[in-house]
C-alpha cells in the first residue's frame, strides 16, 4: 500500500515538474531601471505577478481637442520610481499598441521626456496569473 | 507682187543675221573656266589667303570661353540662392509660426488662471517633495482646463523630481 502511494507521489511530481515544458518557452521579465543611463523595462505579466508588492507598470494616453500626450510610470521591487511623458505621434501610436501582456522598453532625456518606446508582445512573456 | 517681194527681204535679212551670228560663235576661241570668270580666281585667292592667316593666328582657348560661361553662370546662381533665401526668409517663419499656432486655441482667462495654479502646484509640491492624493486631486481639477501640451509642460517639474528621486508619491491610485 505505502509502495503503490509513493509510485502515485513521483508521479503526481513528475507531472508537476513537466508543466513548465507544457506551457512553452517563458521569459521572467520584471520592471528594470537603469537611471543613470535613463532606460526601464518590464512586461506587465511579471510585474503584475510579482511578489514584493512594489513594482507595476502604468501607462497613460490622454487624447482631448488639443491634442494627445501620454506618460508611462514604473516602479521596481526596491521601490524606485521613474516616468516620462511624450507627445510625438510615434511615440502614441506605438503605446496605443501595447496589450494587456506587453512588454515595453523605454528611455528617457533629463527632461522627463520619452525618447524611445519598444513594444513587444510575444508569447515568450510572462501572462497575468491572478 | 509687191507684198511678196517684202517678204523675201525680211527673210533675207533674218537668215543674214542668224548665219553672222552663228559664224561668229563657231569662228570665236574656246575660253579656259578661269578666263571664263577671272573675278572668281581672284575671290578664291582671298579666301585662301584668309584661311592661310586664320589658321596661323592663334584661337582663344576654349577654357577661356567656358571660364566666361562659368562666371556668368555663377553669378546667375548666387542671384538665384539669394532671391531663394529671401523669399525663404519672408515665408518660412510665418508659415511655420502659423501652422505652430493654428491649432491652439486663443488662451483664455480661464486657461491662463489654470496655468498658474497648476504651476504653483507643482512648484510647491516639488518644494516639498511631496505628491499625494490632495495634491493629485487638484491637479486632476485643472487638468481639463489645460491644453496638452501645457500639461505636459506643467508637470516636467514633477517627472524630473521623480527621476531623480527626489520627490515621495503616496497617491491611492495613479499619481498623474
Amino acid at each position: 500500500m505505502w509502495k503503490k502511494a509513493s509510485v502515485v507521489a513521483l508521479g503526481l511530481a513528475a507531472l508537476a515538474g513537466s508543466t513548465a515544458a507544457w506551457a512553452g518557452s517563458t521569459t521572467k521579465h520584471e520592471v528594470y531601471i537603469d537611471t543613470t543611463n535613463r532606460v526601464f523595462a518590464g512586461n506587465f505579466g511579471a510585474a503584475h505577478n510579482s511578489t514584493d508588492w512594489l513594482q507595476f507598470i502604468d501607462i497613460m494616453i490622454q487624447a482631448s481637442a488639443s491634442g494627445e500626450w501620454g506618460r508611462i510610470l514604473v516602479a521596481d521591487k526596491n521601490g524606485v520610481w521613474v516616468s516620462c511623458m511624450f507627445t510625438d505621434p510615434s511615440l502614441i501610436s506605438a503605446a496605443k499598441a501595447l496589450t494587456s501582456d506587453s512588454y515595453i522598453q523605454a528611455s528617457y532625456d533629463t527632461n522627463g521626456m520619452c525618447t524611445v518606446l519598444e513594444v513587444r508582445t510575444t508569447s515568450r512573456h510572462e501572462t497575468k496569473q491572478h | 507682187m509687191a507684198m511678196t517681194t517684202r517678204g523675201f527681204q525680211v527673210l533675207a535679212l533674218v537668215a543674214a543675221a542668224g548665219a553672222g551670228f552663228g559664224l561668229a560663235r563657231r569662228t570665236a576661241p574656246a575660253m579656259l573656266p578661269e578666263q571664263a570668270h577671272p573675278g572668281l580666281e581672284r575671290l578664291e585667292d582671298e579666301v585662301q589667303a584668309l584661311r592661310r592667316e586664320l589658321a596661323a593666328t592663334p584661337r582663344p582657348m576654349p577654357s577661356s570661353g567656358a571660364a566666361l560661361d562659368v562666371v556668368a553662370l555663377r553669378e546667375d546662381l548666387r542671384r538665384m540662392v539669394r532671391e531663394e533665401l529671401q523669399s525663404a526668409k519672408d515665408s518660412g517663419p510665418a508659415t511655420a509660426s502659423r501652422e505652430r499656432m493654428a491649432p491652439a486655441p486663443p488662451a483664455s482667462q480661464e486657461n491662463l488662471e489654470a496655468l498658474a495654479k497648476a504651476r504653483r502646484l507643482m512648484d510647491e509640491s516639488v518644494s516639498a517633495r511631496r505628491w499625494g492624493d490632495r495634491e493629485r486631486e487638484e491637479f486632476f481639477a485643472l487638468r481639463g482646463r489645460l491644453t496638452a501640451q501645457q500639461t505636459v509642460q506643467v508637470l516636467q517639474p514633477l517627472v524630473m523630481a521623480i527621476n531623480s528621486q527626489q520627490l515621495r508619491v503616496s497617491t491611492s491610485g495613479p499619481p498623474f
